[in-house]
């Protein structure tokens, strides 16, 4: 489930359950999609903080196909431009993120395309590069450099929240208590510009992205989509109940 | 009165050095500094004897950026009406942005392309055109006091190229910049990537000096190809573009809309007055 909460120009968004992004719901994911693109409409609202409920922003799930999703459906609710993560990274407000424990596969992705990224200081971050095929490794290497990227897609080894910060993967690092105070904080610093002022930004920055091949990246995900490990995975309901038993909260 | 833009040249060691000399005013540019700045660069450009240009600031800071008081002026030369007008033509905004910094005559544009190697001394302030000039320069090599900040992207947009800050210091860091109207200290431009070394700020001159030094030390033609190889790979991360768009949207945000309730800069500076301007900008974005 996703909620939005909106005071003095701040939308909170907050997942119950970041894991069915990695399963690649399609409800889930248009969900979310529409939640950032409201907000991003929205002139009352400057920025955009996006949280997730729980210990961990995104435990790690095991991935199995949707029975019911067409890929189609999948494409438009996560690598579309009116998906999950053109949403994201192409929206006309300020996103800050706040990432409190595990942070795998769609939380992962979504932090490679939020605008900044505050990490709780036990918080880790894993590559999503092999279970989310809409991750980009373009943004990771404009965000990390290229062999930090490089070293982090090649690795499963999680990122500390310290080394995330070195990385430049992460803008702030504060104690878990702090984190939803310091991300809300950072959001308003960024509504203080004029809206007029950030729509010039966002569209400088989205004419920057273009130009790296952003967004031809996501155009590519429906490729990556086949060559992962999922495609090859059980269809849902033949693995077992624990595994295929859907998450609390969802609609 | 002294010139503001001054050159001097040793050519047996093959250095020249450009000074910005209007400490009074914290080495603020005025729109004929831009200009003596650029005929600086041509200038230099010529002399086969340089193979190293040192910028650098008289006084404290490198430069705080574009003096606040010629802002309203900025725009006056590309209007028929000479400047007149209440509000500049949106065709004299884009056509100054393009002419002063974007273009190829532009203090950017001339910058990246310098042929000679370029070393910045930062001290002090180095706010928008001082950000700038260390972007767009070779090396740069920071007092530990200098601080690095674009304070007018906070009052109406980025209305600059943000290829090259991207490729200095990544995505992440350079919306700070961008939304957060950040100011960072010298050791954090040196960990972002902005920098190439930070030293005590009475050692910077000597520090400055070996490396141009090191650098003339290099053949000209070596030179020559280091630079077109370095043009080649801005190319690839698309500058040029980065710099075209600078020059179109650089136009539009000198025209934005305030909405009620949001710091509209130009209309303090008209009320206030510049010092007051600044200080009232500063503790509405939560600068120091």
């Amino acid at each position: 489930m996703i909620t939005t909460r909106t005071k003095d120009g701040i939308a909170t968004i907050t997942l119950s359950d970041c894991r069915l992004l990695t399963r690649s719901d399609v409800q889930e994911g248009r969900a979310l999609a529409d939640a950032l693109q409201t907000a991003g409409d929205d002139d009352g609202v400057r920025a955009i903080v996006l949280l997730a409920q729980g210990r961990d922003f995104c435990p790690p799930v095991r991935p199995v196909r949707s029975q019911q999703a067409s890929l189609p459906d999948i494409q438009s609710a996560y690598a579309g431009v009116t998906g999950v993560y053109q949403s994201l990274a192409y929206g006309r407000k300020v996103v800050v993120m706040g990432i409190q424990g595990r942070c795998t596969g769609a939380g992962s992705a979504l932090a490679l395309c939020a605008d900044f990224v505050v990490m709780g200081s036990s918080a880790r971050i894993q590559s999503p590069f092999s279970s989310v095929p809409e991750a980009s490794f373009t943004l990771a290497a404009l965000i990390m450099r290229l062999n930090r990227a490089k070293g982090w897609i090649l690795s499963d080894e999680p990122m500390s929240a310290l080394q995330a910060e070195a990385a430049g993967l992460a803008n702030r690092v504060v104690p878990e208590g702090r984190l939803r105070r310091e991300a809300l904080g950072m959001a308003r610093s960024a509504a203080r510009m004029p809206l007029d002022g950030i729509a010039i930004s966002r569209v400088m920055l989205e004419t920057y992205l273009d130009s790296q091949g952003v967004g031809k990246e996501f155009d590519h995900a429906p490729f990556y989509r086949n060559a992962l490990p999922q495609a090859g995975l059980p269809v849902e309901g033949r693995v077992s109940a624990k595994q295929s038993q859907p998450a609390r909260g969802r609609k | 009165m002294s010139a503001r833009i001054f050159c001097s040249r040793d050519a047996a060691a093959h250095i020249a050095t450009i000074t910005i000399n209007r400490p009074e005013a914290r080495n603020a540019f005025t729109l004929d500094m831009v200009r003596r700045f650029c005929a600086a660069l041509e200038d230099l450009e010529s002399d086969d004897a340089i193979k190293v240009i040192v910028i650098r600031g008289e006084g404290r800071d490198l430069s705080a950026g574009l003096d606040v008081a010629e802002a309203a002026s900025l725009y006056a030369r590309g209007d028929a009406q000479g400047g007149k007008s209440a509000r500049p033509s949106l065709r004299a905004r884009l056509a100054a942005h393009h002419e002063l910094w974007w273009g190829p005559q532009g203090l950017y544009h001339r910058l990246v392309h310098c042929r000679k190697i370029t070393v910045v001394a930062a001290k002090g302030k180095c706010f928008g055109t001082g950000l700038n000039l260390c972007l767009y320069s070779d090396l740069v090599i920071a007092a530990e006091g200098a601080s690095f900040s674009q304070p007018r992207w906070a009052h109406v947009g980025v209305d600059g190229d943000i290829a090259m800050l991207v490729a200095a210091v990544g995505l992440r860091r350079a919306r700070e910049l961008m939304f957060l109207s950040a100011t960072w200290p010298a050791q954090a431009a040196w960990q972002y990537g902005l920098v190439d070394g930070v030293v005590p700020g009475r050692q910077l001159p000597r520090a400055v000096d070996g490396l141009a030094r090191s650098c003339a030390m290099i053949m000209r033609d070596g030179i020559a190809a280091e630079k077109q190889v370095v043009l080649a790979s801005l190319a690839k991360l698309q500058v040029e573009l980065g710099f075209a768009a600078a020059s179109v949207l650089g136009g539009w945000a000198s025209n934005i809309l305030h909405r009620p309730g949001e710091f509209n800069f130009l209309r303090e500076l008209g009320d206030h007055g510049p010092g007051k301007a600044i200080r009232r900008s500063n503790a509405h974005f939560g600068r120091s």
